[in-house]
């Protein structure tokens, strides 16, 4: 990859990339699923209990605005360009099919099986965008094999529908993770070559 | 640098030095960058970055906006539409340079 399109990309990508942004957001996700409908949720009382969740995902947005402030902080701040919607027609077929099935499965057939495979849509953009690296795509095309599988694995076996949940956010952090490692391998270490 | 020979195209000096090269591609890729993020992407140091961007300015290619955020100043450069419109016939004529070479070459 030549430096113009590594800095093109870097630039254009900035915010994409910030993958550790959502991790508060993800492990939340994860480390509530034991406590949902458990014998630990009778410790909490009253309405502390219907306030709880609230106040966990509230602690989440702040955690995931501390780590926008770290990338400010630590790798700067742009004012992006519009990089516009996925033009894939394969993506946008996908989308709307899962949407039309996700009402259909709410309305209709009352399967609140379609979730995962409807939300692993949304977030698998990344895979149909061309201007995305190669690197990228592979690790979101594996990242939505997984969930998809995994859910489809987890249906037929009948299990809880926790553990789906469990993995979608694992996944997710995965990604996150890969993103920021990636964000990292784009900037140039520091040098000291131009002539002032 | 490999001496250009008769018959290419000239290149615009300000825009062809690496380092102002770099600068000038992350900034045609967004709107506005601040100097940290400039720095992160094009891994100059501050003093140098500070003189490249001023030799930018002063050539119209790029606007510098200084602006007070608690107690600390942003500084946060934007291309203008002459660096846009220059930067684009500085890829043009080392496209050129390269068909060229091709063709000479081959």
């Amino acid at each position: 990859m030549d430096d113009r399109s590594r800095l093109t990309y870097l630039t254009r990508y900035y915010y994409e990339l910030q993958g550790i942004r959502t991790a508060p957001l993800w492990l939340y996700l994860v480390a509530i699923q034991p406590l949902n409908n458990s014998a630990y949720f009778t410790y909490i009382k009253g309405p502390a209990r219907d306030v709880f969740p609230f106040i966990a995902v509230g602690l989440a947005g702040v955690f995931t605005w501390l780590g926008g402030r770290y990338y400010s902080r630590r790798f700067g701040w742009l004012n992006p360009t519009w990089i516009g919607l996925p033009k894939s027609r394969v993506y946008w077929a996908l989308f709307w099919g899962s949407l039309i099935w996700g009402v259909y499965c709410i309305f209709v057939s009352h399967f609140h099986g379609f979730f995962p495979y409807a939300f692993t849509i949304v977030w698998i953009s990344p895979l149909f965008n061309t201007e995305n690296l190669p690197v990228r795509r592979i690790y979101f095309a594996l990242a939505g094999l997984v969930v998809i599988s995994s859910a489809l694995f987890l249906q037929i076996a009948h299990s809880d529908g926790r553990i789906i949940i469990i993995i979608q956010c694992l996944v997710l952090l995965a990604l996150g993770i890969a993103d920021h490692l990636l964000l990292m391998s784009l900037c140039t270490p520091p040098r000291e070559d131009a002539d002032a | 640098m490999p001496e250009i020979q008769p018959g290419f195209p000239e290149v615009d000096r300000i825009i062809h030095e690496p380092a102002r090269l770099a600068i000038l591609t992350v900034l045609s890729a967004c709107s506005s960058a601040d100097f940290i993020f400039l720095q992160t992407a094009t891994g100059l140091s501050k003093g140098n970055l500070s003189v490249q961007l001023t030799r930018l300015e002063e050539a119209g290619l790029i606007s510098i906006d200084k602006v007070l955020e608690r107690k600390k100043t942003r500084t946060t450069a934007k291309l203008s539409s002459t660096g846009r419109a220059q930067l684009n016939e500085y890829w043009q004529t080392m496209k050129r340079i390269q068909e060229q070479g091709a063709t000479q070459s081959g």
